[in-house]
């Protein structure tokens, strides 16, 4: 008879299940495993048969064979250790078959037969959730992280003898209580109460969260860029539960997710360094790992000294700024991972940094315009709002005024967000004014003729290109969403002209 | 002379590119070109001021250089080769010692019976120093007085450009060859140059910019004006050479004050405290052309004396449309602006200011800032430089 039990595979963050199936027959005694596998889990027959042993079971004297179904989708990873010494615990019936009906295993072994955490194990036990599993066992370690899905019963387990006693109904385990995300008691690092003046900044800052507009700050180094980067995530609403379930698998299957924190309750922020190869941003490499975009999904890509980072790695960004996802393709197939994220640059606005300072700045015009223009135009096209942040005086820095805090502003940003959601509620693919395509431009961002007249006007006086024009439009439309107004008033086209032309 | 010397002469004054040495010492010693184009390597090592290398680069030149093809070619791109025995030479230039062999030239020469003014200054100049440079050039334009300068970058393009849109007359001298447009982001002044003034150079056609080249640049620059106006500059520059050429000369030197914080300004301070008239329009670099501008002599003019004295008169004339258009702006005649566009302008300055800073100086709140600084883009009156950094205009 054939043993049968159910394991979870991962592909991107989306999970399948794979049947584990074990049979014991008469014959050279081999310790067979098949199935489509990476290396890791055909290592897995030696890390089995040891762990076993040494927890005392020996190996019957007869062909062993375990499959992998469905053998034709690649494995990889180390999760499969404990569905397959579970299979073979089934055939040899050291355990009830009742016992393993309805459940999903995941877990690495080592050889003393303890159990070690995988990565990945949170779209695993989604998807066990989704095909109708009742309960998962996996190690002790993966428990909690795997205790945020509810609707299913969770079993963490130390080692191979606890899985068995379990199992065989010798042992009784109480699943893992439903995971609660603890209410971060910690002071935030960042918080908009901190930033002093920057008055033209938080306002930029708030309307960019609104409408998630991609947004370029420019400024000289130690005005303060990096600490209002991040402060964006403070203000953008919180996540809802399925937006958190979704960032975790993200970070689960990076291995990004420890005991102390299995849930990712903020959104995210992401700032690689700019040595980030092109593979390290969109994600790929041997176990096509998601890469720095998805790591900020639902949450903000904050690149620092824009211009340092490699052509490549910034010209990857393109295509999942359009998509808000990103597709890998390598040698093992494709795959694609959620990148839909707002991205907040940094930049100097010269080489020295301290244009157009000329008593400080001696750079060349040459030098500026080398400089500014390793952005390239199609993704600087993509930035709705540039900004300029300046160094403060030091008088206003040591002032102790009361700012308002990003708990306030993200009040309003909720808001403004919500309006969004309604209007867009039958654009299939939009969820935000900055996400709109030109139908939904015409649609949303009508003007009244004296508006009209106004911004075009000020667009041929300043020399505002059509690109810009649909720009500085849906900018607007989050100014007026922002100030709860129905139709775009001519206050919110000149707010929106001010923040979006940018002079390079 | 030969007719056919024009072609000796024209080899030895390309030969210049390479070597900063006294051609025309040499070429007299020599007895003329045509003499030192003949010579042995044994004959030119004897010339004082030709060492072994520099005699046999003298020779490898010489063999490479096609002489008639060269001089055709030259010709025939519409540009002029003035020796320094022409008559059409610039007296101005004879004059100064160690003046050049012959000059390239490309359009006109400056007239010999005017006065003519240098603007020099910083390359990474201020917008108050083009705004100055513009202002000085519009209005000199308008007394007729050409403007010499070097066709670099900031104060230099800055003042000629505004000299030929003004219908004025200007002159660049370059520190490379007349047919080598350099800076290349000049391209539009240099074309106009040829057109409305000229383009002048010692070196040879095809010649390639070299650092080393400039200040001999700016010797001439120096000799073909008559008062030389530093507009900015820093403490150590380019501009302090032209200077220190001017000064040598015996020309007069004004400078454009500034404000002593500034490190643009600090050259010109310093030469102020050294001496340089201070000017602050084109009046009073009238001025110091009138007290010192020798009468044009009649040989040359062709003039009588009488016409000489008119001459000066016109000179004293009050100043033209041109000039009173310059005037009108820096008086403001603003009367298209509003309230709030009224005082944001009080609140710019021809230094960049940014929108913080205006914002908060101009005690507007931050939408009636951002409205008005970008109508006052659209009306003419300000510019954006950076990111939201705004100076007047």
């Amino acid at each position: 008879m054939v043993s049968c039990v159910m394991a979870g595979g991962v592909r991107g963050i989306e999970s399948f299940l794979v049947r584990v199936e074990a049979d014991i027959s008469e014959g050279m005694p081999v310790f067979e495993l098949v199935g489509y596998l990476g290396n890791e889990v055909k290592e897995a027959r030696e890390r089995v048969k040891t762990a076993l042993k040494n927890t005392g079971v020996m190996l019957p004297v007869k062909h062993l064979t375990v499959n992998l179904a469905p053998a034709d989708i690649r494995k990889a990873g180390t999760g499969y250790d404990m569905p397959v010494a579970a299979a073979i615990l089934h055939a040899m019936k050291r355990i009830p078959t009742e016992s393993i009906e309805s459940t999903l295993f995941a877990g690495e072994l080592l050889l003393s037969g303890e159990f070690t955490g995988i990565s990945g194990i949170l779209p695993i036990v989604l998807n066990a959730r989704k095909e109708g599993l009742k309960r998962c066992i996996v190690p002790r370690e993966n428990a909690k992280e795997a205790s945020v899905v509810d609707g299913i019963s969770i079993y963490g387990v130390g080692d191979l003898t606890e899985l068995t006693a379990f199992l065989s109904g010798e042992l009784s385990l109480s699943p893992e209580p439903l995971y609660e995300a603890e209410t971060d008691t910690a002071v935030p690092e960042a918080d908009l109460c901190y930033v002093n003046g920057q008055k033209i900044v938080r306002r930029g800052i708030e309307i960019a969260a609104a409408g998630m507009h991609n947004i370029l700050m420019v400024g000289p180094p130690g005005a303060g860029k990096s600490m209002i980067a991040k402060c964006i995530p403070t203000i953008l609403p919180p996540l809802s539960r399925e937006e958190c379930l979704e960032v975790s698998s993200i970070y689960s299957v990076a291995g990004a997710l420890n005991r102390k924190k299995c849930l990712m309750t903020n959104r995210p922020f992401m700032a690689p360094h700019h040595t980030v190869t092109e593979i390290g941003m969109t994600g790929g490499g041997i176990s096509m790992r998601p890469g720095c975009i998805s790591m900020a999904h639902r949450g903000v890509l904050f690149l620092d000294e824009m211009p340092e980072f490699s052509r490549n790695a910034l010209e990857t960004l393109r295509q999942p700024m359009e998509d808000g996802k990103v597709s890998i393709t390598r040698v093992r197939g494709s795959l694609s991972y959620p990148a839909e994220f707002m991205l907040a640059g940094a930049m100097n606005p010269c080489p020295c940094g301290a244009y157009p300072d000329l008593n400080r700045c001696s750079c060349k015009k040459s030098e500026i315009k080398r400089y500014t223009d390793r952005l390239s135009k199609p993704l600087l096209d993509r930035i709705d709002l540039c900004i300029n942040v300046e160094k403060l005086e030091y008088k206003e820095m040591f002032t102790r005024e009361e700012n308002e805090s990003s708990a306030s502003v993200r009040k309003r940003v909720c808001a403004a967000q919500r309006i969004q959601q309604e209007r867009f509620k039958d654009s299939p693919g939009v969820f935000f004014n900055s996400r709109m395509r030109a139908a939904d431009i015409r649609k949303f961002c009508v003007l009244g003729e004296e508006e009209e007249g106004y911004l075009y006007g000020m667009a041929e006086g300043l020399g505002i290109s059509a690109r810009m024009y649909h720009k500085v439009l849906k900018v607007a439309r989050t100014i007026a969403d922002l100030a709860g107004l129905p139709a775009i008033s001519k206050d919110c086209l000149t707010e929106a002209l001010f923040y979006s032309k940018r002079n390079f | 002379m030969r007719t056919d010397d024009i072609l000796y002469d024209f080899w030895w004054a390309c030969f210049a590119r390479n070597y900063s040495m006294p051609l025309c010492r040499i070429a007299f010693e020599a007895g003329g070109a045509r003499r030192l184009y003949g010579m042995e390597e044994k004959q030119l090592v004897r010339l004082k001021g030709i060492s072994e290398e520099c005699a046999q680069e003298i020779i490898r030149h010489r063999e490479t250089f096609d002489l008639k093809e060269e001089y055709r070619r030259f010709v025939e791109s519409g540009a002029r080769f003035i020796p320094y025995y022409s008559a059409e030479f610039p007296e101005r230039l004879r004059r100064i010692s160690g003046h050049p062999f012959a000059i390239f030239v490309k359009g006109r020469i400056p007239p010999e019976n005017r006065p003519s003014v240098a603007l020099v200054g910083a390359r990474n100049c201020s917008e108050y120093g083009r705004k100055a440079a513009s202002d000085l050039a519009t209005a000199l334009a308008g007394y007729g007085i050409p403007v010499v300068s070097g066709m670099a970058l900031g104060i230099d393009g800055t003042a000629q450009m505004a000299c030929l849109n003004a219908g004025g007359e200007s002159f660049g001298v370059l520190g490379s060859g007349v047919d080598v447009c350099y800076p290349a982001a000049n391209r539009v002044l240099y074309e106009r140059l040829c057109e409305q003034g000229g383009i002048i150079s010692e070196y040879g056609p095809g010649t390639k910019p070299k650092a080393c080249l400039f200040p001999a640049r700016n010797r001439i620059i120096a000799a073909l004006s008559d008062v030389v106006v530093v507009v900015e500059a820093r403490e150590k520059s380019g501009t302090g050479i032209t200077v220190d050429m001017a000064l040598e000369q015996g020309k007069d030197v004004a400078i454009v004050p500034g404000r002593i914080t500034d490190p643009l300004s600090r050259g010109c301070i310093q030469l102020w405290k050294q001496g340089a008239v201070p000017v602050t329009s084109a009046e009073d670099i009238m001025e110091i052309i009138r007290d010192n501008f020798p009468l044009p002599r009649p040989e040359h003019a062709g003039e009588t004396a009488r016409d000489n004295c008119s001459a000066k008169e016109e000179l004293l004339r009050p100043p033209s449309g041109a000039d009173a258009k310059a005037a009108g702006i820096l008086t403001g005649n603003r009367k298209e602006l509003t309230g709030e566009e009224e005082k944001l302008y009080a609140a710019l300055d021809y230094y960049a200011k940014s929108a913080e800073q205006l914002c908060q100086e101009s005690a507007l709140n931050a939408l009636g800032f951002m409205s008005a600084v970008m109508k006052l883009q659209v009306k003419g009156y300000a510019k954006e430089l950076g990111k939201d950094f705004f100076v007047k205009i």
